[in-house]
């Protein structure tokens, strides 16, 4: 997330995936499974993406097993399987164990074929969409994933949500240079960044969002009234918000349509206690480079590649140009260093989630 | 052109193609390669791109044959055919017998294994991307092409240009609905949008271009000539445009590095100047009942797009489109009334008729 607020705590990156793997497995959650998901949330927070970490984990997760919505034991099925392809039904089970499994199918069936792909149905939030791309990389493949997600987005000149912030993910491996790392939902801000700008009391952009009629917005608080998220290049045709919208609507297509889960207004119901689970679909597809070069040579080339792009010449008033994932390298490095921070609410939000499951709170750093 | 009305002067489509045919085979190109061209470009002008249509004929492709830059009898070179794996080695001939060759390869492949890919190198423009995507609709097929192109393009924050317009094209057959498909450039607008406001005398909107200097300008000419195009979602972070940059740099590591052909500063050249052989495609096809059966997925698709195009317009827009749809419309029409082309393009037609001696174009008033 672009804004830092103000870190109250650092805790150590093997401190916080204890915690998290401590609290699922006291819910129920099966302890491989567990240990998934706290992997994909600290990743999170270590790559600076505090949005979709730990931030989440009683609110997305641990509540919604206690009151049932999600299945903390779930039974896979394989509902097709080919040698370059795979669906799996994930049981209304949590997102990033069913992702992790098709992800690594994936991948397995790519090394075996050079080429494959993955749909996940019946499941749940997964985290960070980067998480499963980059899972490629370590086996020298280029790793892509999508997933969508509840209706907030209209469609150009639409002013009912028609689709999420629906995610793509593109992991390529380099050479020296850290991986290609592309992940952007194709709304223009996320919902997250809505808040923000609310608690800050800062008009929005142009661009991010649109009132209760599907016309620009720019008060923060538009979120209350109706309102609802641009895709990428804002409104109408101009900018290329017809671009976005496309993007957004395939990765629907190629998640809740092609994993024969659900999509269009299933995905439209309100959060509540009450509300379907198990409505989000994923997709995923892993490619071997070596079929087609010499992995050096790729990665000779990526790393050629990529300084290209950041040793070109940057806008008076900038430092440099980055690549994408670059920053979230850089983060990765530092919170291992330094530890992981936490702004306050987070850190409060864990402690309390902690004396209620009666498991140990999670440890701040001495620095 | 975007943005215009279209011309009262048609051409017959059979015309058109002819006319093309004609025109290549005059300058030594085999009557399959030069059938190949003729689809492609008259794809574009019926579906309403006529930036990537018969306009660029004499610029793009017949000068670069005579001026000995593009070969009109290239020499194809497999680099590598796998069981889902295609790379081709296009002799710097015409990009879109390439592209239709390696397409079809990837299709076949797909037919048999599920999934497959192509890498295409050493080749040149190959007009519209959907083109291609759209090859694979008849076979049941999700299609995906991708091509990198000169740059035109700053990354965010940056100055120098490090990317084309690099499209990425997806298309997805339905049932009874036509397919979804998206073609988009990764830049906010392409370059011929430029052209167009420079020509009415308009200001460019923001998001659109940069200066020299990496700053926004309004400026047409200031833009075309010193400047540059701004990734999708425009300058800066605020509205995306780091998400824009990075697809465009997703393109340009699929079509030039994992071809092995040239990237980075290779392709840093004139859009006007004479250069051949270094654009590079990327192709894909994945079949449907992989995963799920094609008659359901096709009635699910029916449904999602309906969804979105009977859901509420802003006030002030007649409908919600799907990705696609515009251009399907126009092609109804134009097959109907004769392709639009305009005026000045017709000039450059005629001079070229005379200058390698075949006859000119009919063409037709439509009222």
């Amino acid at each position: 997330m672009a804004e830092t607020a103000t870190a109250t705590a650092r805790v150590r990156e093997a401190d916080l995936l204890a915690f998290v793997e401590r609290a699922l497995t006291t819910v129920g959650v099966d302890g491989e499974q567990a240990r998934i998901v706290a992997d994909v949330l600290v990743a999170a927070d270590r790559r600076g993406i505090e949005s979709h970490g730990v931030a989440r984990l009683r609110w997305f997760y641990v509540d919604r097993i206690r009151n049932g919505r999600i299945a903390a034991r779930p039974t896979y099925t394989v509902a097709r399987e080919t040698p370059t392809s795979l669906l799996l039904d994930a049981g209304n089970g949590l997102g990033h164990p069913a992702s992790h499994r098709a992800m690594t199918l994936a991948i397995e069936k790519a090394r075996a074929s050079g080429i494959a792909f993955a749909a996940v149905r019946n499941s749940n939030h997964y985290g960070i969409a980067g998480y499963y791309a980059m899972m490629a990389l370590e086996h020298d493949m280029i790793g892509i994933c999508s997933t969508d997600s509840a209706h907030f987005a209209v469609p150009t000149f639409g002013r009912t949500p028609m689709q999420g912030t629906n995610p793509f993910a593109f992991a390529i491996p380099a050479g020296n240079e850290p991986a290609f790392v592309l992940d952007f939902a194709t709304t223009t801000v996320t919902y997250g960044k809505l808040e923000v700008y609310e608690r800050k009391g800062l008009p929005l952009k142009p661009g991010w969002a649109v009132d209760e009629n599907g016309s620009p917005a720019t008060d923060p608080a538009v979120r209350h009234g109706g309102g609802s998220l641009l895709p990428l290049g804002g409104f109408g045709t101009e900018n290329g918000g017809h671009k976005g919208y496309g993007l957004g609507a395939l990765s629907e297509m190629l998640s809740g349509v092609l994993a024969a889960g659900w999509f269009g207004a299933a995905l439209t119901i309100p959060e509540s206690p009450t509300a379907p689970s198990g409505i989000t679909s994923h997709f995923f597809g892993a490619i071997r480079i070596d079929a087609l070069r010499d992995i050096d040579g790729f990665k000779r080339d990526m790393d050629c590649e990529l300084r290209a792009f950041k040793d070109s010449t940057p806008v008076p008033g900038q430092d440099r140009i980055y690549v994408a994932g670059e920053i979230e390298h850089e983060n990765e490095i530092a919170f291992r260093r330094d530890g992981i921070p936490l702004i306050a609410p987070v850190i409060d939000d864990l402690d309390a989630l902690a004396d209620e499951l009666e498991i140990p709170r999670v440890a701040r750093t001495s620095a | 052109m975007i943005g215009e009305e279209p011309s009262k002067i048609r051409a017959r489509e059979a015309d058109e193609r002819a006319f093309i045919v004609h025109a290549l085979t005059a300058l030594e190109v085999s009557d399959d390669d030069a059938q190949d061209v003729a689809d492609v470009l008259v794809a574009a002008d019926l579906r309403g791109v006529e930036s990537h249509g018969i306009a660029r004929l004499d610029t793009f492709y017949c000068r670069r044959i005579e001026g000995g830059v593009v070969n009109a009898r290239p020499q194809y070179a497999v680099l590598s055919d796998r069981p889902t794996q295609y790379a081709l080695d296009a002799g710097n001939g015409l990009g879109h017998p390439a592209g239709k060759h390696a397409m079809e390869a990837t299709i076949g492949k797909a037919r048999r294994h599920g999934v497959a890919f192509a890498t295409v190198r050493n080749s040149n423009h190959y007009g519209i991307a959907a083109y291609y995507a759209m090859m694979a609709l008849e076979h049941d097929l999700i299609g995906l092409s991708m091509t990198n192109s000169t740059h035109l393009a700053v990354p965010t924050f940056g100055r120098q240009k490090t990317q084309g317009t690099n499209p990425i094209a997806v298309a997805i057959p339905a049932h009874d609905h036509p397919p979804f498909v998206l073609d988009m450039a990764t830049t906010g607008v392409t370059f011929g949008r430029l052209e167009v406001s420079d020509r009415k005398g308009k200001a460019l909107k923001p998001g659109w271009a940069v200066g020299p200097d990496g700053a926004e300008t309004l400026d047409p000419q200031t833009a075309m000539t010193k400047g540059a195009l701004l990734p999708l979602g425009g300058y800066g972070t605020d509205g995306g445009g780091h998400k824009g940059y990075g697809l465009g740099a997703l393109v340009e590591i699929l079509c030039g590095v994992l071809a092995g052909g040239p990237f980075g500063t290779a392709l840093g050249l004139d859009e006007r100047g004479m250069h051949g052989g270094n654009v590079g495609h990327f192709f894909a096809a994945f079949k449907v009942d992989a995963l799920r059966d094609v008659g359901a997925f096709g009635a699910d698709l029916d449904r999602e797009l309906g969804a979105f195009e009977e859901s509420r317009p802003v006030p002030g827009a007649d409908r919600v489109v799907t990705a696609g749809t515009p251009e399907r419309e126009f092609t109804e029409r134009y097959r109907v009334e004769g392709v639009p082309i305009d005026p000045k393009v017709w000039g450059g037609l005629d001079a070229l008729a005379e200058r390698i001696g075949i006859a000119k174009l009919e063409r037709f008033t439509f009222e």
